[in-house]
C-alpha cells in the first residue's frame, strides 16, 4: 500500500484533496446527508426536522382538520403559511421538550406504561383491559405493541413536563379578584358631540382637490375586469333526457315484478292439528294416524262439525278456541306442507290428512281472495321514470367523460358539446373574478377558470368544473371588458362628498380638541351635553376606540376629559363624571370562574415561557420551506 | 519479508527511539483517555439509575395529585426531594405537589416544597417559575412584602412578564398605584405586541394597568 503511494504520489494527492475538499468544508456530516442543509426544515440543538417528519405532520394536521370540518375546509388556510409555521412550530415544542427530557434521563417506568395502557377505555372489553383488544387496535393502527409503547412513553415524558410546569399553575384570590373588579368597573359619562355634518357648509375645496385626489388613488375607482360568459350544464336531467326506455323493457319490468305492482292471492283456512314429532316412533305415529282419522270420519259426515270438533280436538292451542280458524295469509306464511295442500284445496274443501312437523293436520279453506295486479296501463309511467333514473345513473359517468373530452377537444365553441348531447347553451350576466359561479351553480372555480389567460385570451373553452354532485359545467367568454378606469366626471361627485365629509370630519376634531384642551384645563365652556349614561368596562357599548380612552383615563381628579372620533364622523368629547369600583366578595359567584380562567391562562402561559427557555437553551433554527405552487 | 533493506532498518530504529523517548507518556495518555471514558459511562448509567428511580417517585406524586390527594403528594414530593436532591425530577414534584397543596388551603407545605426548588432545584428555568409560585403563595397569606421581596430580582428570560404583573398584583393590594403602574407597563413590554399567543395574558395586565385608582 504504502508503496503504491510512493510510486504514485500524483495519484495519490488527487484522491486526498478530493477526500479532504468535503471535510474541510462541511465536516463528516456532508458524507452521510444529502449535503448542506439538504431535506430538513429545522435544527433543534444537534437534532434535525426533516422535511419529510414536516409533511408528514401536515398532511396529519390537514387531515384533522378536515375531518373536523366535514370535509369542507378552504384549502386557502390549508396551504396557508400560517398553519406551516404552526405546524412546523409544533414539531420544533416536542423535540425541544424531548431534547430535555432525554437530557434529564427521564424515565417512564414499566409499571406506569401498564397502568396507563390499562386505563385506556379503547383497549377495555366491559371496563377491563384485554390484552387481545389491545393487539387488535394497534393492528388496525398498523403498530406493532413496540411502536406504540415507545410512543407512548416519549408522551408521558413529555406530559411530566406539562403538569408540572404548566397544569400546576395556582394564581391567588387577590389577582382573580382584581381582574374581575377591574372588569366589572364602571364609569358614568356625558357626551359632546361635534357632527361633521355641523362643519360641512364652511367646507371649501380647493379648485383641484377632486383632479388630485383622482390622481392619488387610481385603485379606488377602478372597476374590475367583468366579463359574460356561455355555459353548458350537465346534469342528471340532461343525462335522463338522453336514455331512452322501450315498451317491451317495461313490459318486461313489469312482469317480472309482480308482486310490487299488487296484491297476492290471500287464502283463510282453519285446521285440526294432531301433534306428532318429526322423528316420533311408528307406534305414536300409527296412534296419532288412527286418532286423526277418526276426527276425518266424523267431518265428512257432517262438515258443518268442523269448528266444534276442532274447539274439542285440535291440538294447537293458538287455533283450537277459534274454532281451528288461522286467518288469512300469503302464499309462503306457513309451512312447506300445509302452505301446498291449502293453496290446492278448493274452497269449502275438507283435505286428507297433511304431515308436516308438527303432525297431522286437517285443513279447510274457509275464503279466497283473489291476486290483485295494478293495470299495466296505471304503473307504465312510474315503470318508465324509474328505469330512466336506473339507466341514467348507469350512463352519467359515461356520458361526463365524453363532455369534458368535447369541451376540451373542440375548445373554441360549446356547441359541438351542446348538440351531442342535447344540452342548451346558457347565458350568463356580467360577472367578476370573485364570483362565486355561474347562475345557479356555486363554484368559485368557474370564475377563475373563466378569467384565466387562456379563457380570456385564447377564446378557449373552461374545462368541465363539477358544481355540485353529478353536474358538470363548462363555460366561454362570450364578451369581456378588462379592468376600466372610470372617468373623472362619473365619480366626481362621489369623491367630492367625499372629501367634503373628510374635510368637515377633520373641522369637527379640531374644534372638538379645542374645547377638549380646555376643559381639561378646567375653563368653561359652552355645548350641549347628554344625559348622563353608565357604561361597564367589560360590556362594549361605545366604538372600541372611545371604550379605550374612557376606560384608559386616569380618573385621579373627577371629572375627567377624554375625547374619541365618532362613528358617524365627527367627534365626541366624554366626560367622565363618577367611577364605581365593585367591592366584590369573597364568594361572589363570578369569581370562581374567572379564576379557574385565570388559571388555566397562567398555565400556558408558564409552560409556553419554559419552551421559549428551552428554544434559547437549545438554539433553534428552522427554514421553513416555501410554499410548493400546485396548479390551477 | 525477512529481510529488510537499508532504509526499513533506519525506519525501524528511528522509531524505537521515539517509543523509548515517549513511551510513557503515550501510554500514561491512553489509560487516562481509558479511565475518563470508563468514569464518563458510569456517571451517565449512574445519573440514569438516579433519574429512574426519581421517575418511580415522581410518577407517585403525579398520582396523588390525580386523586387529588395532598397528603400523599407532600409525603411522595418530600421523599423525592430527600433521596434524589440533585435530578430534574425533585424540582418538577415540588411544583406538581405544591400546586394540589395551594388548592387544598396548605399553603405552608406548598410554600416549603416551593422554597426547596426555587433555591436548591438543579434547572434554572424552574427555579425561576418555583419563585414566581412561592410569592403567588405569599400574596395569598397576605405576606405582600415578603411576595415582594421573592420576586426580585426580576429574571431577564420568558418569565419576566409574569413577574412584572405578579408584582403589580402585590403592589396594587398594598395601594401603591405608582408602582403598580410601573411593573405593569415593565410586563407589557415584556409581552410585546408580536406574540398572538400572549394576546389574553396582555389584555388581562391591560385591565389591570387601566383600572388602577389614581
Amino acid at each position: 500500500m504504502f508503496e503504491a503511494v510512493r510510486n504514485n504520489k500524483r495519484v495519490a494527492q488527487v484522491i486526498l484533496a478530493v477526500l479532504i475538499v468535503p471535510f474541510a468544508f462541511f465536516g463528516m456530516d456532508a458524507y452521510f446527508s444529502d449535503g448542506p442543509g439538504g431535506g430538513e426544515v429545522a435544527t433543534v440543538g444537534k437534532s434535525r426536522i426533516t422535511a419529510a417528519e414536516f409533511d408528514q405532520a401536515l398532511r396529519t394536521q390537514q387531515d384533522r382538520m378536515r375531518d373536523a370540518a366535514g370535509g369542507q375546509v378552504d384549502r386557502a388556510l390549508l396551504e396557508s403559511p400560517a398553519l406551516r409555521q404552526a405546524v412546523l412550530d409544533n414539531l420544533v415544542n416536542q423535540r425541544l421538550l424531548a431534547l430535555y427530557s432525554a437530557e434529564k434521563h427521564f424515565s417512564v417506568s414499566a409499571q406506569q406504561l401498564q397502568s396507563t395502557i390499562a386505563a385506556v377505555p379503547a383497549f377495555q372489553e366491559s371496563g377491563k383491559f384485554s390484552l387481545g383488544r389491545y393487539d387488535a387496535q394497534l393492528r388496525a393502527q398498523g403498530m406493532t405493541p413496540e411502536m406504540f409503547e415507545s410512543r407512548l412513553a416519549q408522551d408521558l415524558r413529555i406530559q411530566q413536563l406539562a403538569l408540572s410546569v404548566g397544569e400546576s399553575a395556582f394564581v391567588a384570590d387577590g389577582s382573580a379578584q382584581r381582574f374581575l373588579a377591574a372588569q366589572t368597573e364602571e364609569r358614568e359619562i356625558r357626551e359632546l358631540r361635534f357632527p361633521a355634518s355641523r362643519y360641512l357648509a364652511e367646507v371649501k375645496l380647493a379648485d383641484n382637490a377632486v383632479q388630485a385626489y383622482y390622481d392619488a388613488n387610481p385603485a379606488r375607482y377602478e372597476r374590475p375586469a367583468r366579463l359574460k360568459a356561455e355555459y353548458v350544464v350537465l346534469d342528471a336531467e340532461a343525462v335522463r333526457r338522453r336514455v331512452s326506455v322501450s315498451d317491451d323493457e317495461v313490459r318486461a319490468f313489469y312482469e317480472g315484478n309482480q308482486s310490487r305492482f299488487g296484491q297476492p292471492e290471500e287464502r283463510k283456512a282453519r285446521h285440526i292439528l294432531i301433534q306428532v314429532g318429526a322423528d316420533a316412533s311408528a307406534d305414536e305415529l300409527a296412534q296419532a294416524q288412527a286418532k286423526v282419522d277418526a276426527l276425518l270420519a266424523r267431518l265428512r259426515k257432517d262438515p258443518k262439525q268442523f269448528a266444534a270438533i276442532a274447539k274439542e280436538a285440535s291440538q294447537d292451542p293458538g287455533s283450537a278456541s277459534r274454532g281451528g280458524d288461522l286467518g288469512f295469509f300469503s302464499r309462503g306464511a306457513m309451512v312447506k306442507a300445509f302452505d301446498d295442500a291449502a293453496f290446492s284445496l278448493k274452497k269449502d274443501e275438507i283435505s286428507e290428512p297433511v304431515r308436516s312437523d308438527f303432525g297431522f293436520h286437517i285443513i279447510q279453506v274457509t275464503d279466497i281472495k283473489a291476486a290483485t295486479v295494478r293495470p299495466f296501463a296505471e304503473v307504465k309511467d312510474e315503470i318508465v321514470a324509474e328505469l330512466r333514473d336506473q339507466a341514467a345513473s348507469r350512463r352519467y359517468a359515461e356520458l361526463a367523460e365524453q363532455f369534458s373530452n368535447l369541451v376540451y377537444e373542440q375548445a373554441d365553441s360549446l356547441q359541438p358539446a351542446a348538440e351531442q348531447l342535447g344540452l342548451q347553451i346558457r347565458h350568463s350576466d356580467w360577472i367578476e373574478r370573485s364570483a362565486e359561479g355561474l347562475g345557479d351553480y356555486r363554484n368559485p372555480r368557474l370564475a377563475e377558470a373563466l378569467f384565466s389567460d387562456d379563457s380570456v385570451r385564447n377564446h378557449r373553452n373552461t374545462e368541465a368544473v363539477e358544481a355540485g354532485p353529478n353536474i358538470l359545467v363548462a363555460a366561454r367568454v362570450q364578451e369581456y371588458e378588462a379592468a376600466r378606469r372610470l372617468p373623472l366626471d362619473e365619480v366626481r361627485s362621489q369623491i367630492e362628498t367625499h372629501l367634503r365629509n373628510e374635510a368637515a370630519a377633520a373641522r369637527a376634531a379640531e374644534e372638538g380638541g379645542k374645547v377638549l384642551a380646555a376643559l381639561q384645563k378646567g375653563e368653561a365652556t359652552e355645548g350641549q351635553w347628554s344625559a348622563t349614561r353608565k357604561l361597564q368596562r367589560a360590556a362594549p357599548a361605545l366604538p372600541a376606540e372611545a371604550m379605550k380612552a374612557v376606560f384608559s383615563a386616569s380618573t385621579a381628579k373627577l371629572p375627567a376629559y377624554v375625547g374619541a372620533p365618532a362613528a358617524e364622523g365627527g367627534f365626541i368629547v366624554y366626560s367622565i363624571d363618577a367611577v364605581h369600583r365593585p367591592e366584590l366578595k369573597k364568594d361572589d359567584p363570578n369569581l370562581a370562574a374567572v379564576k379557574s380562567q385565570y388559571e388555566r391562562l397562567m398555565a400556558e402561559r408558564d409552560f409556553y415561557a419554559f419552551l421559549a427557555e428551552l428554544r434559547q437553551r437549545y438554539k433553534v433554527e428552522t427554514k421553513l420551506p416555501a410554499v410548493q405552487q400546485t396548479e390551477n | 519479508m525477512a529481510v529488510y533493506d537499508l532504509e526499513e532498518q533506519e525506519q525501524i530504529s528511528a522509531l524505537k527511539g521515539w517509543w523509548e523517548d515517549y513511551g510513557n507518556w503515550v501510554t500514561g495518555l491512553i489509560a487516562v483517555a481509558a479511565l475518563a471514558a470508563v468514569g464518563w459511562q458510569g456517571w451517565q448509567w449512574y445519573q440514569g439509575k438516579q433519574a429512574g428511580e426519581a421517575g418511580v417517585l415522581y410518577f407517585a406524586v403525579q398520582q396523588a395529585v390525580e386523586h387529588d390527594d395532598a397528603q400523599k403528594a407532600r409525603d411522595a414530593a418530600g421523599q423525592l426531594i430527600g433521596q434524589y436532591p440533585g435530578t430534574t425530577h425533585a424540582q418538577m414534584g415540588a411544583l406538581l405537589s405544591a400546586g394540589v397543596q395551594f388548592h387544598k388551603g396548605e399553603l405552608d407545605n406548598a410554600k416549603a416544597q416551593l422554597a426547596w426548588a426555587a433555591e436548591k432545584g438543579a434547572d434554572p428555568a424552574l427555579r425561576d417559575l418555583a419563585r414566581l409560585r412561592l410569592a403567588t403563595v405569599l400574596q395569598q397569606q397576605g405576606a405582600l412584602d415578603e411576595a415582594l421581596a421573592r420576586l426580585q430580582p426580576v429574571p431577564a428570560g420568558q418569565y419576566k412578564a409574569r413577574f412584572e404583573d405578579l408584582k403589580g398584583d402585590v403592589l396594587a393590594t398594598q395601594g401603591k398605584s405608582a408602582d403598580a403602574r410601573v411593573a405593569y407597563q415593565a410586563a407589557m413590554d415584556a409581552i410585546g405586541q408580536d406574540d398572538e399567543r400572549a394576546a389574553t395574558l396582555r389584555e388581562v395586565v391591560r385591565v389591570k394597568l387601566e383600572s388602577l385608582e389614581g
